[in-house]
This record gives structure tokens, C-alpha cells and sequence, in this order.
């Protein structure tokens, strides 16, 4: 898998919007601590629908909306297959 | 604020769910899955703690029409919120207290003998002397 940003080519650290279930409690001082978390969805599978729901794998460098080419071997072979149509014609 | 249980009564801890943001780092074909961290910030601790304060202000300030009803306590509570102790699901947040519907004229009048005694003893603090050495 390969993720991407096109406006500044960073290829290594994006952000994901991701739903949890917080469990917290109120102090007596009137604030609140968070005791426990929990991850509600699979981030794997929210990436690879990547374009198929309204949420977007942003790039945390410039904030860009990421590209993500899970089989990135396909996309070489398909460049391979195309240059050899081209070269045989 | 704080919230209640309708069933065991517990006050203290509680669950919802909030979104947050997470970092994700791209290593040798996988993915790795982080807190997002910038030097001098914990993003995703930050988003986390900034949507839970959001959800329980606006449960403060929400309206009863936004809220369900249970007809077994005759209390409104809250469709986000539920108890960590018992794990039920009706949590209703702080009463408020409500103005009886009648003019204020009325009202006035009713407490008329209720606000006297009330001057009476805020005269009484402001002559004893435990009074005077406050202000």
C-alpha cells in the first residue's frame, strides 16, 4: 500500500479521523478525567474505503487530501503491460 | 455539570462516543498507528478532551425536545451518554430548575412573606459583627 500527498509528496505521516469510546469520570474539583478509550472502527478498512465515505485521509504535514493506491505493484505492472503494447505497435 | 443514571444512580463515571484524529505512518507495505504528535502538541489527546468538553456543554445547554423522554422516572435524558457503572443507557443530565407559568405579579406576591424574612436575615449578618469583619 502506498498513501501519498499530491501537493506536497509526502509519503509517510497522515492524519485519519477515527470514532472511540471514551469512558471518564467527573472529579470533585469540577473537572473530568478520561479513563479509558477505545477504538470503534478498523482503521484498515476505513482506508481502504478511502472514496467511498465523506471522511478523508489527510496529509499532516500540508493538510492535503491523500492519494492511496493500495496495490502499488499493479500500478508498475500496468505501466509494464502498457509500454510493451506500445513498443510492439 | 454532572450526570445521573436513572437506574443505579451513579453520578461519577460514565461513556460516550467522540471522533478523534489519529497518525497514520507508512512502513515497508503496512501501516503504523500513533497519537498524532506535533512538538509541542499531543493532537489526538487534544481532539479527544475538545470533543468530550463540546458534547457534554451542548448536553448542558440542550433543550428537552432534543432529548428522549422515559416515562418510568417522567425525566428527560440524554441520547450520548452512558452509565460506565451499570452500563445503562438513560443518563440524564443536571435538573434545571423551572418557573411555576404564572405572571410575575403573582409570583411576586406569593414570595412576598418568603423574600421579608429573607432581608430580615440578611440585616441580621450585616449588624452582627462576624458581618462587620468581613467587609
Amino acid at each position: 500500500m502506498q498513501i501519498t500527498c499530491p501537493v506536497c509528496g509526502n509519503n509517510k505521516r497522515f492524519l485519519v479521523p477515527l470514532w472511540v469510546r471514551v469512558t471518564f469520570k467527573f472529579n470533585e474539583d469540577g473537572t473530568i478525567s478520561i479513563l479509558h478509550v477505545r477504538q470503534l472502527e478498523s482503521l484498515e478498512d476505513k482506508i481502504t474505503d478511502q472514496g467511498k465515505t465523506s471522511f478523508a485521509v489527510t496529509c499532516k504535514e500540508c493538510g492535503g487530501e491523500a492519494e492511496i493506491n493500495l496495490n502499488e505493484y499493479e500500478s508498475i505492472e500496468q505501466e509494464k503491460r502498457q509500454r510493451a503494447v506500445l513498443e510492439e505497435s | 455539570m454532572n450526570l445521573l443514571c436513572l437506574r443505579c444512580g451513579n453520578a461519577t463515571y460514565f461513556e460516550t462516543e467522540v471522533e478523534t484524529v489519529v497518525e497514520v505512518t507508512v512502513i515497508e507495505g503496512g501501516i503504523k498507528i500513533e497519537n498524532a504528535l506535533y512538538p509541542d502538541l499531543d493532537y489526538t489527546a487534544e481532539t479527544l478532551g475538545d470533543n468530550l468538553n463540546d458534547l457534554l456543554e451542548y448536553t448542558d445547554r440542550q433543550a428537552e425536545s432534543d432529548m428522549l423522554f422515559d416515562a418510568d422516572t417522567d425525566t428527560y435524558y440524554s441520547r450520548y451518554f452512558k452509565c460506565a457503572r451499570c452500563g445503562h443507557n438513560k443518563v440524564a443530565p443536571p435538573l434545571k430548575p423551572k418557573r411555576p407559568e404564572l405572571p410575575l405579579a403573582d409570583e411576586l406576591a406569593q414570595h412576598h412573606e418568603e423574600y421579608s424574612h429573607l432581608r430580615k436575615e440578611r440585616q441580621h449578618y450585616a449588624d452582627n459583627l462576624s458581618g462587620l469583619r468581613e467587609q
